[in-house]
């Protein structure tokens, strides 16, 4: 029997909006272990984004390093996180629209799992956000809830 | 010496080197260059015979990589993203260096193939003295954004043009009392035959794609899908950098989720490239050196000039600002990698010739490397955008 993403996804949902400043959204996961997917999403609950931690590193990269991606032949530094230097202000001026990763991986609630699966192998992501036929958010599915449903078929728990 | 003991060397040594090197700002392909020249045949002799007779072949990998990875700058994004004054700039500064290059060297009485081949070497730019530039006065800002998309693309256009010129010379040296038409055609037919077979390729690759899954598998088929790529080129004759070039770009315009077939090339790709950095400075034959200064100071200028001239077109055109039209081409100064692969890459299809043209380069390549950078900082600063 086909297991679908609406039977197993996580409706509970943290989601931002585009205006949402870099010192809310941080602020807002103070309190986890790690930080999630945060889905961006409209007044009309439409996602339009993602915010990941890796795009909150971009922050700590070097200016435009998106342009150099491409670029054979250079010496690629990491960011460098403890020498560091950025005005408080930035707190207030950058916001989610800047950070969020435009380009993304959405999965349809009436996905099957083997196919959500799939996607997270070949793209090498282990956590994508739900959306309707309308493209509206209704939470996320991670590789933790596919487990966790394998786990309940087999009655472990 | 055996190879594999060379391979050793060059590795461990070649990380020590940048070490060292990078104490006095000196970037890492600047190292190996010159660790090259000092394990190589001239000085210390610790590099194995059979190594360097396969430097054609490791350069080859390593600019089938280079150019494979460019082809990931050609899709809409991108050029969306960079700009029209990007676009033309770094367009014609590589052809103005191609045209006057070539021309000056006509009148040194060089055969006509070697003056386009070597007037194709001038296009390259390193971006490695800008970036490092960028990263230590925090520079940022219009002209800085511009002068990085200028460099990202030109090594683009400069494999175009090398890749191109390469084809028109192996034409011009064998066809050269068959007509001109015949040289047009057996040229044309090795640009149109790498597109054709970089088409196919990516083709079937796009059916097979979405069965790759892991991350191993993912780096089997695209290092597989290269090398065949560049294998066939080979084979039939066919550009080859031009053939996996438009893999790459096909790749990135066709299939699905492609980033990560770069990602975990990129991921693996340096050890091959400071081999044959390497090799490069290996090859360097030293007593050439001292008789390649007329040539080589030719060389030197003149392809900055091309550049300059082909800056004030390109800003013409697009109405560039002023700082960008006086100082831009203070950031193309640079040459390194991408210029040393397409010497060796000559060295080895021309050999009458190629010895000259690779230690021509590869001594202007360490002169630019040295004072590249200091210029880099001066443009940066006439610009306003050093913090």
């Amino acid at each position: 029997m086909a297991v679908f993403v609406k039977d197993i996804l996580s409706r509970n949902v943290i989601s931002v909006h585009r205006a949402t400043t870099l010192k809310q959204l941080v602020q807002m996961f103070s309190k986890f272990h790690t930080f999630p997917l945060v889905p961006v999403v409209d007044e009309q609950t439409h996602l339009v984004g993602t915010v990941l931690f890796e795009n909150i590193l971009d922050i700590f990269k070097p200016y435009r390093h998106e342009i150099l991606k491409s670029i054979p032949l250079i010496d690629r530094q990491e960011a460098d996180i403890l020498s560091f230097d950025i005005d408080p202000t930035m707190g207030e001026l950058l916001v989610v629209d800047d950070l969020m990763a435009k380009k993304f991986i959405a999965v349809k609630i009436t996905d099957t799992l083997e196919h959500v699966y799939e996607i997270m192998r070949v793209n090498n992501k282990d956590v994508f956000p739900v959306v309707d036929d309308h493209n509206q958010l209704v939470g996320i599915i991670g590789l933790f809830d596919i487990v966790m449903s394998m786990f309940k078929e087999k009655g472990i728990v | 010496m055996n190879i594999l003991l060379s391979l050793g060397l060059i590795l461990i040594i070649g990380l020590i080197a940048t070490k060292i090197l990078k104490k006095i700002k000196l970037p890492a392909i600047t190292a190996y260059l010159l660790l090259g020249i000092f394990i190589g045949p001239f000085l210390l002799n610790l590099i194995a015979d059979d190594l360097l007779k396969a430097s054609g072949l490791i350069s080859n990998v390593a600019l089938s990589f280079i150019a494979f990875g460019m082809g990931q700058n050609f899709s809409k994004d991108t050029f969306k993203r960079l700009g029209k004054v990007v676009l033309w700039v770094s367009i014609l500064e590589a052809i103005g260096a191609w045209l006057l290059v070539s021309f000056a060297l006509l009148f040194l009485k060089l055969p006509i193939y070697i003056c386009i081949v070597f007037g194709a070497i001038a296009t390259a730019s390193a971006p490695a003295a800008l970036m490092m530039i960028i990263r230590q006065y925090r520079a940022k800002g219009e002209f800085t954004e511009t002068l990085m998309g200028v460099v990202a693309l030109d090594d683009a256009w400069g494999l175009i043009i090398f890749s191109v010129s390469i084809a028109l010379a192996r034409a011009l040296y064998l066809h050269i009392d068959t007509g001109i038409i015949r040289v047009v055609f057996s040229s044309l037919i090795e640009i149109i035959g790498a597109f054709l077979l970089a088409g196919a390729v990516g083709f079937v690759f796009n059916k097979i794609a979405s069965r790759v899954q892991t991350q191993v598998d993912t780096l089997v088929i695209i290092l597989g899908v290269i090398f065949f790529t560049a294998g066939m080129a080979k084979l039939l004759g066919l550009s080859l950098l031009l053939a996996c070039m438009f893999l790459g770009i096909v790749v990135v315009n066709i299939i699905e989720s492609n980033s990560r077939y770069f990602e975990s090339l990129r991921s693996v790709d340096w050890p091959i490239y400071q081999i044959f950095f390497v090799l490069s400075g290996a090859n360097l034959e030293l007593p050439i050196l001292l008789k390649i200064g007329l040539i080589g100071t030719i060389y030197l200028f003149v392809r900055v000039a091309g550049k300059y001239i082909g800056t004030l077109i390109g800003c013409m055109i697009t109405k560039a600002g002023s700082f960008i039209r006086k100082y831009l081409i203070l950031g193309l100064l640079p040459q390194a990698g991408i210029a040393l692969g397409m010497a060796l890459i000559v060295k080895d299809e021309f050999p009458d010739y190629g010895n000259m043209i690779f230690t021509a380069i590869a001594a202007t390549t360490v002169i630019y490397e040295l004072v590249g950078p200091v210029f880099v900082r001066i443009g940066l600063e006439r610009a306003g955008e050093l913090t």
